[in-house]
C-alpha cells in the first residue's frame, strides 16, 4: 500500500481532459482553450470507455454543444458566470426539462419531464454545460441490479469491479476524465461511497442548504444533492453554484449566502478534530489497508496544525438501523402506488430493500424518528468542542461486480450514515491506495452550514499530498 | 482518554427477544398491508424480511416520554409559500 505522503504534483498544469474546475475556468478566461473544445474532447473520451463504463443513462450532447456555444458567447462578451462553460453530468434521478429522467427504472423508462430540478437550474443558470444524465442504482437505492433496462456503472480503475454507491456514474465518469464534475444525492453516503470507491471528492451538503426539488426521492427526510469533482476547490466551486433557498423545497433553509473560495486556503491550525476510530477499527473492521490510510491522512492533517483527539460516539450499528428504518418506510411511502400495480417491474434489488417497508408499523417508523433525534443531538455535542470530524471515507476499496447479492442487505453498516442522520455536511477525499491499486478515503464532517471550515481543511489536506491528481488507467478500456 | 458522546438510552427495552415471523405471519402481514404480490416476489419478501425485521427490533423502545421524533412537523409559513 503507499499510504505515505508524497508531494504534491510539481507541474500543476494537468492535460485538458483531467482539468479541475478551477482550471477550465482560467484556461476559458485567458482563451488557451474553448468550452465548445473541451465538450468536443470530452464526448470523444465517452465514445472511447462508455461501453466498458456505462456512466451515462442519457447523453445529451445537442444540449451540450448549445450551451458550450452560448459559453463562448458569454466568455467573449464578459458576462461569464460561476460555471460558464464547465461541463457536468446528472445523477439520472435529478429532472430535466424536455430529457429523458429514469431514476434507472423500468417504472419511469420513458419518464420527460416539463420542468428541471431546482439544481439543474441553478447549474444551468451558473452556465454549467450539461453532458448527460448518470447512471444510478434504481431510484438511488438498492443495487447494483442486472435486470433494469441499463447496465450498472464500473469502475475505471479496475476491470469488473464496481464505483460503489447510488451515484456510481457520477463516480466514474468524473474519476475516468469524461466530465469535471458531477451532481449526485446522497441519502446514507450515496455521494460518498463512489467518492471514496473511484478516488475523487463528493460532498454531502448540510440538509436543506441545497434545494431536492425535482429530484426522485429516496428518503425525503434524509436526500440531499451534492457535488462530485476531482479536487475540495471543484466542491467549493460547484456547492457555491447550487446551495441556496427553493420555496419548492419544504426542507430548504433560507440563509445567506456563503463564499466557500474565500477561506479556502486559511490552512487547519489550530482546527479541531475529532477522530471517530471505532467507527472503522472497533465496532466494525475494515479492509486492512483503510485504517492506516486514514491514520496517515490525520498525521498530515495534525502536523499542518490541526488539534486530533480521538472522540467516541454511538455504534454505527445503532445509526444504521435508524437510518434504514426510517428510509425503507418512506421509500416504500413513496413508490407505494407502483409496488402495488406492477411490482414485478422493479428490480430485484430495489424490490427486496423497500418492499419490507410495507410491513414497518406506524410505532417503529416513529421511535426511530425519535432515536434519530437523539442521535443528532449526539452529533451536535460533539460538534460543540470539535471543529471536524474525520474517520474513515468507506470501509474498502471497491469490490468486486457480483450480480444480486441478496444476503447483502444490512451489513455491514455504513460509515456514512451518521452525518445523514444527523443533517451535517461530510466529505470524502481521496487518501491513498490499497496494495491492489484501489482508492481509499477519510471522511470529515462539520457542524450543520459549516462547509467552508470543511473545504478548508479538504483543500489543506489536499496541497499537503497528491493523491487526487492520480488517475485511473487499469480500468479503462475501449 | 478517548472523550465519549454517547449517553445511554432512557430505556434498554427492545422487541430482540421476540420470536421470527414465520414465512405464513409474513404472508398475513403482506395482505393486511394490502400487497397482492407474484408468488415468486412473496417469496423474495419471505427471504429478505427477517433482516429489516431483526433491524427493526433493536430499536430502543422505553424512551422519555418527551422525547420527540425528528422532522415532525414544518413551519406553517413554509407550507403557504408551497403554495404561492
Amino acid at each position: 500500500m503507499s499510504a505515505k505522503v508524497s508531494p504534491r504534483a510539481a507541474s500543476g498544469v494537468q492535460p485538458a481532459i483531467y482539468a479541475t474546475v478551477a482550471q477550465l475556468r482560467a484556461r476559458y478566461r485567458s482563451g488557451e482553450v474553448s468550452p465548445v473544445d473541451v465538450v468536443q474532447d470530452l464526448f470523444k473520451r465517452v465514445d472511447r470507455y462508455e461501453s466498458s463504463l456505462h456512466c451515462f443513462v442519457t447523453q445529451t450532447r445537442d444540449v451540450a454543444m448549445a450551451r458550450a456555444r452560448a459559453a463562448e458567447a458569454q466568455l467573449r462578451e464578459g458576462t461569464a458566470s460561476t460555471l460558464t462553460g464547465i461541463p457536468y453530468g446528472l445523477k439520472d434521478v435529478i429532472n430535466t426539462a424536455g430529457i429523458l429522467t429514469t431514476g434507472q427504472s423500468k417504472i419511469l423508462e420513458r419518464n420527460i419531464p416539463a420542468e428541471d430540478a431546482a439544481v439543474e437550474a441553478r447549474m444551468q443558470t451558473a452556465g454549467g454545460v450539461l453532458m448527460g444524465k448518470l447512471t444510478t442504482y434504481e431510484f438511488a437505492h438498492g443495487g447494483p441490479s442486472w435486470d433494469l433496462p441499463w447496465p450498472p456503472a464500473m469502475n475505471p480503475w479496475k476491470v469488473g469491479y464496481l464505483p460503489g454507491s447510488t451515484s456510481s456514474g457520477p463516480g466514474a465518469a468524473v474519476a475516468a476524465g469524461l466530465l469535471p464534475a458531477a451532481i449526485g444525492t446522497d441519502t446514507g453516503g450515496s455521494i460518498r461511497m463512489p467518492a471514496a470507491n473511484c478516488g475523487i471528492v463528493g460532498l454531502k451538503p448540510t440538509y436543506g442548504l441545497v434545494s431536492r426539488g425535482g429530484v426522485l426521492p429516496n428518503t425525503f427526510t434524509f436526500d440531499t444533492c451534492g457535488p462530485m469533482t476531482r479536487t475540495v476547490e471543484d466542491a467549493a466551486i460547484v456547492l457555491g453554484a447550487i446551495a441556496g433557498y427553493d420555496d419548492g423545497d419544504i426542507t430548504s433553509v433560507e440563509r445567506a449566502p456563503v463564499d466557500y473560495l474565500r477561506d479556502l486556503a486559511r490552512g487547519v491550525r489550530g482546527v479541531r478534530i475529532g477522530w471517530v476510530r471505532h467507527w472503522y477499527d472497533g465496532d466494525e473492521r475494515c479492509h486492512p489497508d483503510v485504517a492506516p490510510a486514514v491514520e496517515q491522512a490525520l498525521k498530515v492533517l495534525a502536523d499542518a496544525g490541526a488539534i486530533v483527539e480521538e472522540i467516541r460516539l454511538s455504534d454505527l450499528l445503532v445509526y444504521q438501523d435508524c437510518k434504514t428504518t426510517i428510509s425503507i418506510t418512506e421509500m416504500f411511502s413513496a413508490y407505494e402506488h407502483e409496488f402495488r400495480t406492477r411490482p414485478q417491474d422493479f428490480g430485484l434489488m430495489f424490490r427486496n430493500k423497500v418492499l419490507a417497508g410495507s410491513l414497518i408499523r406506524a410505532e417503529d417508523y416513529f421511535q426511530a424518528l425519535r432515536q434519530r433525534l437523539s442521535l443528532a443531538r449526539e452529533l451536535t455535542r460533539a460538534f460543540k468542542d470539535y471543529d471536524v470530524l474525520a474517520t474513515a471515507g468507506w470501509m474498502t476499496p471497491a469490490e468486486p461486480a457480483q450480480p444480486d447479492q441478496l444476503d447483502k442487505f444490512l451489513r455491514p453498516p455504513n460509515i456514512t450514515t451518521p452525518f445523514n442522520i444527523g443533517g451535517q455536511p461530510a466529505m470524502n477525499i481521496p487518501c491513498g491506495f490499497s496494495r491492489e491499486g484501489l482508492p481509499l478515503s477519510l471522511q470529515l464532517a462539520a457542524a450543520h452550514f459549516a462547509e467552508a471550515l470543511l473545504f478548508r481543511a479538504g483543500h489543506a489536506y489536499q496541497m499537503a499530498t497528491d493523491w487526487h491528481t492520480r488517475h485511473p488507467t487499469e480500468g479503462l478500456i475501449q | 482518554m478517548t472523550r465519549s458522546y454517547v449517553k445511554p438510552e432512557p430505556g434498554t427495552q427492545t422487541l430482540k427477544d421476540l420470536p421470527p415471523s414465520t414465512p405464513d405471519e409474513i404472508r398475513r402481514m403482506a395482505a393486511q398491508a394490502g400487497l397482492k404480490l407474484p408468488p415468486p416476489l412473496m417469496d423474495e419478501l419471505i427471504k429478505s424480511y427477517p433482516a429489516f425485521e431483526a433491524m427493526v427490533r433493536r430499536l430502543p423502545r422505553a424512551r422519555l416520554k418527551f422525547d420527540e421524533p425528528a422532522n415532525h412537523c414544518v413551519a406553517i409559513e413554509r407550507i403557504e409559500r408551497l403554495e404561492k
